[in-house]
């Protein structure tokens, strides 16, 4: 195992966001996880990362505890958290001096290549549209080569046929490096084609619902991915345990303990 | 209108033929600006560096941030009797005065600057394993610099504001001399070609800033 969470859990004061979570990665695994907003998909994967601490429980990343943050698991995060200061070729260059890497910038514009960037070297983020900035995020990510990505819905601002083509080009890169990957989504269909497996995470506090296999080929387009027979059942599937998590949320003040 | 409350444009205009003519008021404005750039470098150098400590180390703040918004306050003119006392009459005072006036609106953008950072910038460069240096000098000077340089701009203005008053009481040369002089000559004409001069140079000076900012900021 690559990754092992153990009985983690977290309180904000009196607010349990996360109860007793418990899940292992397989070393090249992607791994989805869905649950509504607030659940606290992005506390665990501040957890993961080491940004912040768990009050109880661990998390074991090739069996050493995860206790500050650290290369070799990086977030990428919705709003992408590109240097606004640096243009795309600096924001890369930056993971790879990070790394203690010298003469960076071939490296970094092989980075920008592979995901298609090349054009847009010297451009400052604020000029990027979502996607070409969010493609910088995956680049900068990919330059520090951690051994797991953390991906916190870094495709939930696209437009759809934007996030698509990026799934689409994206993920054929990742899966040739053999990166192991934990993504957060709102989007069932992202989890199903992203995920091996998906993780579902109920809110107040967030635990394990339940945690789904899918047993689906993977062609590269997403189109022929929701084709298949059986996606259609377990969209819906999911969709209504969602929806049922929705449900739950209505008499807002009530904190379940 | 009484020439000496008023004098006419013309009458300012052959002051000011004069006196560029005779070399004093370049002098004046050289003698100015330097002493502004000496006291404007002496708060660069101490203030950027008390501004990042102070955002950075909540200790710091504690203990120096009282005592700085204590002495703000404090207009570099009432410094001028001590500074005299201290340094005697010419640059002394000058270089003291600039330095005070510039001082705070450097210390305190610096320090605004750097305790703005997103928070999630930091993140990342943690992250990604960058070194303590490598955090400062690629995330938080860059991340700053907007507010540094906003800093340092309003101080060269306050800066060039006190040197006259400086020059106006304890020195013998200078922009600010030249207007106490010629009041003290009944020359208002001369006052004028000071005051003026003042403006004009005060404003090439904030210009160059603005240039220097706005190419070193092309992200923003
Ligand atoms: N720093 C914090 N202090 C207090 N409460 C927080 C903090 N961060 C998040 N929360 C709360 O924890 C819960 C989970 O947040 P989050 O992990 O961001 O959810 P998600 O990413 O699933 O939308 C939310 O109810 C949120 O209000
Ligand atoms: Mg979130």
């Amino acid at each position: 195992m690559i990754l092992d969470v153990q009985n983690v859990s977290l309180n904000y004061g009196p607010l349990h966001v996360l109860k007793d979570i418990s899940f292992s990665l397989r070393e090249r695994e992607r791994l989805a996880l869905v649950g509504p907003s607030g659940c606290g998909k992005s506390t665990l994967i501040g957890l993961i990362a080491g940004l912040r601490q768990a009050c109880a429980g661990q998390i074991l990343h090739r069996g050493q505890r995860v206790e500050s943050p650290s290369r070799e698991r990086v977030v990428i995060f919705q709003n992408h958290a590109l240097f606004p200061w640096a243009t795309a070729l600096e924001n890369v260059e930056f993971a790879l001096r990070a790394r203690g890497r010298k003469n960076v910038r071939e490296e970094a514009l092989h980075w920008l290549e592979t995901m298609g960037l090349t054009p847009f070297a010297e451009t400052y983020p604020k000029q990027l549209s979502g996607g070409m900035a969010q493609r910088v995020g995956l680049a900068r990510a990919l330059a520090a080569d951690p051994d797991i990505l953390l991906l916190d819905e870094p495709f939930s601002s696209l437009d759809v046929l934007t996030r698509d083509r990026l799934l689409e080009e994206v993920l054929p890169a990742l899966t040739a490096l053999g990166k192991t990957l934990i993504l957060v989504t709102h989007s069932i269909d992202e989890a199903l084609f992203v995920g091996d497996r998906v993780l579902c995470l109920s809110p107040r506090p967030g635990r394990i619902e339940r945690v789904l296999e899918t047993p689906f080929d993977k062609p590269r387009r997403l189109i022929e991915f929701k084709r298949q027979s059986g996606f259609l059942e377990l969209e819906a599937r999911l969709y209504s345990w969602l929806r049922g998590q929705e449900d739950l949320r209505e008499p807002d003040s009530t904190i379940y303990i | 209108m009484n020439p000496f409350l008023l004098p006419s444009p013309t009458a300012v205009v052959i002051a000011f033929i004069e006196l560029l003519k005779s070399g004093e008021l370049l002098l004046d404005i050289w003698e100015s600006s330097s002493r502004v750039f000496a006291g404007f470098a002496l708060s660069v150098l101490i203030g950027t560096p008390l501004g990042l400590v102070l955002a950075l180390s909540p200790r710091w703040r504690w203990s120096v941030d009282p005592l700085l918004q204590f002495l703000r306050p404090i207009p570099p003119i009432a410094w001028i009797p001590l500074t005299i006392l201290w340094f005697g009459l010419g640059n002394g005072p000058a270089y003291s005065l600039t330095m005070i006036a510039s001082f705070f609106p450097v210390v305190l953008n610096v320090y605004f600057g750097v305790s703005r950072i997103d928070p999630q910038h930091l993140d990342v460069a943690r992250a990604f394993g960058a070194t303590a240096g490598q955090r400062l000098r690629e995330v938080i000077w860059p991340a700053a610099l907007p507010s540094i340089l906003t800093g340092y701009r309003i101080g060269f203005g306050t800066a060039w504001m006190a040197v006259m008053a400086a020059e106006m009481v304890a020195s013998h040369t200078g922009l600010g001399y030249l207007i106490q002089v010629s009041q003290n000559m009944l020359r208002t004409d001369r006052v004028l070609v000071g005051m003026v001069c003042i403006g004009f140079v005060g404003f090439l000076f904030d210009r160059a800033f603005l240039k220097l900012q706005e190419h070193w900021v092309r992200w923003a």
